[in-house]
């Protein structure tokens, strides 16, 4: 084709069925097309932008059908247009992950709805119309999603000043249209009930005890930490991804480390990434110990918490044993890790991981056959495959509804590829199946331990770049070289180059993903967190619709959602 | 015109252009040390080496004049290994002073030891060369041991001020820069010695340990101290502003600044600065919100009417004075601003760098909008013979000339814009809280009719409005219309009415400002009077 927009599109790219098939079908109204860190990002006109994705989405070669993320840019006067609005979605059959990009200008930042695409674009585009004030037209319930009605102005734009502050009244009373002169109940779950692990809100229509609809309210941990992303360098930010998801904070900076590493295009020593996939299974272990024992809490058995929760108090020092810190670990570097394991990691590991297996098979034990909690599971909130695809649904969740898709597999980074493990996978998308899911992975996370353990090199934990990684502290004091070095490195940071890439890891809930944007700078331009427990949550109030309101509370356990992660 | 290649790239250059000069036309930096733009060259420091083919060594790209054909590698494996050597040797008695040291964060030795150099120190810290520290210079400090030896501040005092104060002392690794038996600089430029220096070796006293520059943001602006206008950076934080320092524009300033002009900075913050309007009938004063001020005022404008009398300051900004000139209009009441004489003086030297005698930024924007029409002497006669009933002041300035205590003890309402608290405000009724330079938009006119624009760094005090704000509003209060809610709005409302500044706008003088022609319109409004 000879159109002016074929230019754009490098002819190497053409090999791709997914750039070709979109060339194909939207010719000239597909503006660009780029491959960047081996991420494939297109661009299209914003009147083509439902029929590129329903295109992705349905096309037999391409086959999109896992909804990720849906996310808007602020460049303000660095481009002719002021906002993008970015699509990721990942085709578990091809195995491949695709961005998808439009331009919209100041005057007139509107775009089609893609809900009836993907129905996981629901609170994303909400989240981008009160974040960045992009309206997407047909969008049945277009209001503010993670700020309260009494906040003025879109936080995320970047002539919006950070600290402003607007001050919440009352909260909202009332979620649902209640019809006047009903007789059904409205019932409040939260925020601040025990069963919700974490602050958020429900609203149900009762009728006796079954729930007619539902609606959700979250927000309540909003920190808007992309907005102080790009007010931190790349390091800066390790310790603000600690408090995303919580219960395993450690993830959350290896997938954050991970996805700068691709961006510069380097890679942490074997070490470092051995140490760093140890820390990963104890920490996607010790979340599923708080997923299940706190779900089946709430459905009446507690012996299960104390019997298991011991097994995070020993992780937790395994971790104080190495940084210092329980929680919130900050552990990760940019380039490695902050410091070496201490001399007994590896036999303190090996004990650990005994004890953890026993205390495994003691929770299946009062768990897995216990015909309460098999009444309160079975076939109840079922997910089925395409639905959970749709919505976007990621990790133990979608595995439970019976997708394989598991990234250490499909896409294995920091060494996954040298262990072996199952990833188990279920059949019905019932509450069983994700309870049976993560058990089952639990285990797991023990069999690539111990073989990371046996496999563990020698050697640096970070990488020796002096543009990435901090000289040591005897030559910081002790010559001018590498003190200037330490002090550039703390007052600007690292330089990634400009470019933007998308780094996704298999956290314990599922594919977190950040989306990083740099334009040269010391702090990224635009940092987007793709939350798993977001779309996960967002199914819920649908899912608890026709139900008892028991199973509600059965449910919400089982899907583990964190506030950190949700919120952001 | 010669055409060179560049690192691959081709430009055309005009002819005498060096190749650190080219490169940067293509926005490419060579490092460098000594080379400075408004500078002679020394060529001492030998970081800007590069590859110039056809030639058997590097060459330094200060130096090479550009010829047609001529194709240079900056960063070439032999032009890398320059740089990173280069470096090596100017780190080698370097003082591992970082901490202590002003200059991290625009020190050129950190700089370009992360784009250049990435090397491992060799140098145990007792082999280093001692030498002084901190001697006090005056305005500036030195601190030997930190100097890379560029000659910079030699060439600055040579070329720029003339006066000599640098020499180096003493040979090989122990060469030292001094002054004269270690004598204080003693002229009003010795800031430019601090911003020259590539390194912390001379830092200024104002700004020592008070902030690391990585925590300022830069607002371009143009400085309020005479009316040469030099472009400046204000440096500020949270609302307080830092320091200033000079912004290329090689038309005004060039890299320069005089040391009274970098200090202004310190009457933004003052204790003294007024935040509130206050207002006295007769008595005591009480204090006033803004809006009932300028109610007030509106008022007694009103009665007065054509008895009115209005004087305008050349510190204020063009928008300022436009506002106010139609104010006055509005109530042909009888304007000037010419307290001082200092449209005599806009365009005398004090010294041969850049200070000139009329120490107010806007002289020549009053000048242009026809401000001096009454004049001065006539004003005060009426205000003594009680002619005029209302007398509204832009500035203070006419408070402080003498003899005028007596005429305006015969003006029953005087109401005056102010900036800062002093004595002499007691002559006056009414007080209005104005904003300085630094705390909102607008444009400056120059010395030589270039009009330039300033920027707002930090938020007001308290209810201190703009002086072109005030005016609107009460301009709106007695019936008129002035339809803009922004500097920009006001100055395209200004461009419109007078026939010099037709066709500017903010964006236009963004970069460097732009002069009016010259010989119109304002000379002719001078000679009027």
């Amino acid at each position: 084709m000879a159109s002016p927009a074929a230019a754009a599109v490098p002819p190497a790219l053409l090999d791709k069925p997914t750039v070709r098939a979109l060339q194909e079908a939207l010719g000239d109204r597909l503006l660009a097309a780029d491959e960047f860190r081996g991420d494939l990002a297109l661009t299209v006109a914003p009147a083509a932008w439902v029929q590129a994705a329903t295109l992705l989405r349905d096309h037999p070669q391409l086959d999109y059908k896992l909804f990720l993320d849906l996310c808007a840019v602020d460049w303000l006067d660095a481009r002719d247009e002021r906002y993008e609005v970015v699509l990721h979605v990942y085709s578990v059959g091809g195995k491949h992950h695709v961005r998808l990009k439009t331009a919209l200008p100041e005057s007139g930042a509107k775009l089609p709805t893609l809900v009836h695409v993907y129905r996981g674009a629901n609170w994303f585009e909400r989240e981008a119309w009160d974040l960045y004030g992009i309206v997407f037209d047909g969008h049945p319930n277009l209001r503010r999603l993670l700020t309260h009605e009494d906040f003025v102005g879109h936080p995320m734009r970047k002539d919006y000043p950070t600290a402003q502050r607007h001050v919440l009244k009352a909260p909202t009373p009332w979620l649902l249209d209640v019809p006047a002169g009903s007789e059904n109940v409205v019932v409040n779950i939260g925020p601040s009930h025990p069963a919700m692990h974490g602050t958020f809100r429900v609203q149900a229509l009762m009728d006796g005890e079954t729930i007619t609809r539902a609606e959700a309210e979250i927000g309540y941990m909003h920190r808007n930490f992309e907005k102080m992303a790009e007010e931190r360098t790349y390091w800066q930010i390790i310790p603000y991804t600690d408090r995303l998801n919580y219960c395993s904070s450690f993830m959350n900076g290896h997938g954050w480390a991970l996805a700068v590493e691709k961006l510069l295009g380097i890679q942490a020593p074997p070490r470092a990434e051995a140490i760093r996939v140890i820390l990963s299974e104890f920490s996607r272990l010790m979340d599923h110990i708080v997923c299940i024992t706190t779900n089946v809490v709430d459905l009446g058995a507690i012996t299960p918490f104390f019997v298991m929760f011991r097994g995070r108090e020993l992780i937790y020092e395994l971790l104080e044993s190495c940084c210092g810190a329980r929680l919130t670990v900050s552990y990760v570097r940019i380039g490695g890790l902050a410091n070496d394991v201490p001399e007994d990691f590896v036999p303190r590991c090996r004990a650990l991981v005994k004890t953890l297996r026993a205390m495994i098979e003691q929770g299946h034990g009062l768990i897995t056959r216990n015909p309460i909690f098999i009444r309160r599971f079975k076939d109840v909130g079922v997910m089925p495959k395409d639905e959970a695809l749709s919505w976007g649904w990621v990790g133990p969740c979608l595995r439970g509804s019976g997708v394989a898709y598991d990234i250490r597999k499909d896409h294995p980074y920091s060494g996954y590829e040298q262990y072996d493990f199952d990833v188990p996978v279920g059949s019905v998308g019932d509450c069983y199946d994700r309870y049976l899911v993560r058990l089952e992975e639990m285990r797991q996370c023990l069999r690539i331990v111990e073989q990371a353990l046996d496999k563990l090199p020698a050697g640096p934990v970070i990488v020796s770049d002096k543009r990435v990684a901090l000289p040591p502290k005897t030559e910081v004091y002790s010559t001018i070289e590498a003190l200037m070095n330490h002090f550039k490195l703390i007052y600007e940071g690292i330089l990634a180059p400009p470019g933007e890439v998308y780094g996704y890891t298999e956290g314990a809930n599922g594919e977190l993903g950040y989306y990083i944007v740099s334009n040269g700078a010391k702090y990224p331009w635009r940092v987007k967190v793709r939350p798993p427990c977001y779309n996960v949550y967002q199914a819920y109030p649908s899912m608890i619709e026709g139900g008892l309101l028991a199973d509600a509370v059965a449910i919400i356990g089982g899907l583990n959602v964190i506030a950190g992660e949700l919120d952001r | 015109m010669p055409k060179c290649t560049i690192d691959g790239k081709e430009i055309e250059v005009a002819p005498g252009t060096t190749v650190i000069q080219a490169a940067l036309q293509m926005g490419k930096e060579v490092p460098h040390f000594c080379w400075h733009p408004d500078l002679p060259v020394d060529g001492n420091c030998r970081m800007c080496l590069v590859e110039v083919e056809k030639a058997p060594k590097l060459q330094i790209a200060c130096n090479t004049v550009i010829t047609d054909g001529m194709v240079v590698h900056t960063e070439s494996e032999k032009a890398k290994q320059a740089h990173r050597t280069t470096l090596e040797f100017l780190l080698v008695n370097h003082p591992i002073d970082c901490p202590v040291c002003d200059q991290a964060g625009e020190c050129y030795l950190q700089d370009q030891y992360m784009e250049h150099g990435l090397h491992d120190g060799k140098t145990v810290p007792e082999q280093k060369v001692k030498k002084r520290k901190v001697v006090d210079l005056g305005p500036i400090m030195l601190d030997a041991e930190r100097c890379v030896l560029c000659s910079r501040c030699l060439r600055f005092e040579a070329n720029v001020t003339g006066t000599n104060s640098f020499e180096f002392v003493n040979r090989g690794d122990h060469t030292q820069i001094s002054t004269y038996e270690g004598r204080p600089i003693a002229h009003n430029y010795a800031g430019n010695l601090a911003d020259v220096c590539p390194v912390g070796a001379l830092l200024s006293h104002d700004f020592r340990f008070k902030m690391r520059v990585w925590f300022l943001e830069a607002t371009e602006s143009v400085c309020s101290g005479c009316s040469t206008g030099c472009n400046i950076f204000i440096d500020h934080r949270d609302g307080e502003v830092q320091r200033l320092r000079p912004r290329r524009n090689v038309e005004v300033n060039k890299s320069w600044m005089c040391d009274i002009g970098r200090l202004e900075y310190k009457e933004i913050a003052l204790e003294s600065r007024l935040d509130a309007a206050r207002g006295r009938a007769g008595g005591d004063w009480q204090p006033l919100a803004l809006d009932a001020a300028l109610d007030l005022l509106a008022e007694r404008l009103r009665e007065a009417g054509a008895a009115s009398a209005f004087l305008a300051t050349p510190q204020a900004t063009n928008e300022d004075l436009f506002a106010f000139r139609a104010l006055a209009a509005q109530l042909g009441g009888k304007l000037d601003f010419r307290v001082g004489n200092p449209q005599d003086k806009v365009q005398v030297r004090v010294d041969d760098v850049l200070l000139r005698a009329d120490r107010n930024p806007n002289t020549q924007g009053c000048i242009d909008l026809g401000l001096g029409q009454a004049g001065v002497d006539r004003i005060l006669a009426d205000c003594a013979s009680g002619a005029v009933k209302a007398l509204l002041l832009q500035g203070p300035e006419l408070l402080l000339e003498p003899g005028a205590a007596e005429a305006l003890a015969r003006v029953p309402f005087v109401a005056v814009m102010a900036t800062h608290e002093r004595p002499e405000l007691a002559l006056a009724h009414l007080v209005l809280p104005a904003t300085v330079w630094a705390e909102g938009d607008g444009t400056f006119t120059n010395y030589q009719r270039r009009v330039q624009r300033i920027r707002r760094a930090v938020p007001a005090p308290g209810a201190a409005a703009p002086r072109w704000e005030m005016a609107a509003r009460v301009l709106r209060r007695l019936g008129g219309s002035f339809e803009a809610t922004s500097t920009r709005e006001a100055f395209a409302l200004l461009t419109r009415a007078v026939a010099d500044y037709a066709g500017l706008d903010y964006r236009v003088l963004a970069a460097g400002g732009r002069v009016l022609a010259p010989g119109q319109a304002g000379a002719t409004q001078e000679a009027r009077a």
